[in-house]
């Protein structure tokens, strides 16, 4: 069904309309909350969040847009509220807890050394994304979590093609120097 | 070029993970949880605009009804001014009674 249609049929108060629309876009929220929080719990919150929020905006959706323009929008701004609201408990000890359960399938066929590495590794990886400049952060989320377009990027965050340029080489350069000693052991 | 693989590779592991089949579900028992709809409050009942535009309308007839009622009277007060009263200006003019 077209999104067009859908969006009608949501407004006048059809509810499955609205459950199709989840289970079309769920997905891409889902990818880009666990971008910002690495926990399945966590993402799972802040996608619940935001398709609440949709449900409540939907009438203010103008249509200047595309749909999944507006619907990242209102990811990023959840997930960014989410974060910055859950900043004092200690998320790196949550997220590396979540991971290892998350992974634990892929992690059987390793060995034990290997499996505390490899997580190791991830927890670098994961503190150095979080700690990218907001900005940053949201393009590079969008760029490598969700395979966005620079051209679409810069729709979603508002700004030009070639600011999103430079912040995607700038979070690239920053995450090389964070982790210069990974690769070094 | 390894430390792109490593993150690529983590990226990677997270996109994987796959959201809750029934979380759809949950959002719409939390929207009918909190008796929400998107129809609901956003378009006032037409009896509401008509209350409204009746009661816009009654006050400007009443205001209207007040103001025809006031009679007025109007006086006219003539103005005499006795140029004798007037200041003097030459004395501010004349350079003879600078020195």
């Amino acid at each position: 069904m077209p999104e067009k249609q859908l969006i009608e049929r949501i407004l006048s108060g059809d509810k499955e309309a609205f459950r199709l629309l989840m289970e079309k876009y769920q997905q891409q929220v889902f990818h880009v909350a666990i971008g910002f929080v690495h926990s399945r719990e966590d993402a799972e919150d802040i996608t619940q969040e935001v398709f609440i929020r949709v449900y409540r905006a939907l009438r203010s959706f103008k249509e200047k847009s595309l749909f999944s323009t507006w619907l990242y929008r209102i990811t990023l701004n959840t997930a960014m509220n989410y974060v910055n609201k859950n900043r004092r408990r200690n998320l790196l000890t949550d997220a590396s807890n979540s991971l290892m359960s998350l992974f634990n399938k892929s992690n059987e066929e390793r060995d034990a050394q290997q499996k505390l590495e490899t997580t190791e590794i991830e927890k670098n990886i994961q503190k150095a994304i979080d700690e990218l400049p907001e900005k940053q952060r949201k393009a590079f989320i969008l760029s490598k979590y969700e395979d966005l377009p620079q051209r679409e990027i810069a729709e979603i965050m508002q700004t030009s093609e070639g600011a999103v340029e430079q912040l995607l080489v700038r979070a690239k350069k920053s995450l090389q120097k964070k982790l210069a000693h990974i690769v070094g052991n | 070029m390894k430390l792109d693989k490593q993150i690529e590779d983590f990226i990677r592991k997270e996109r994987e993970v796959k959201v809750n089949p029934y979380l759809a579900t949950r959002v719409l028992a939390k929207l009918e949880e909190k008796n929400e709809s998107v129809v609901l409050g956003t378009v006032a009942p037409i009896w509401k605009k008509l209350a409204v535009a009746a009661s816009f309308a009654l006050v400007i007839a009443m205001g209207l009804g007040l103001g025809s009622m006031v009679k007025g009277e109007k006086k006219y007060i003539p103005i005499n001014i006795n140029d004798a009263h007037l200041e003097n200006l030459n004395l501010y003019t004349l350079t003879d009674y600078e020195e």
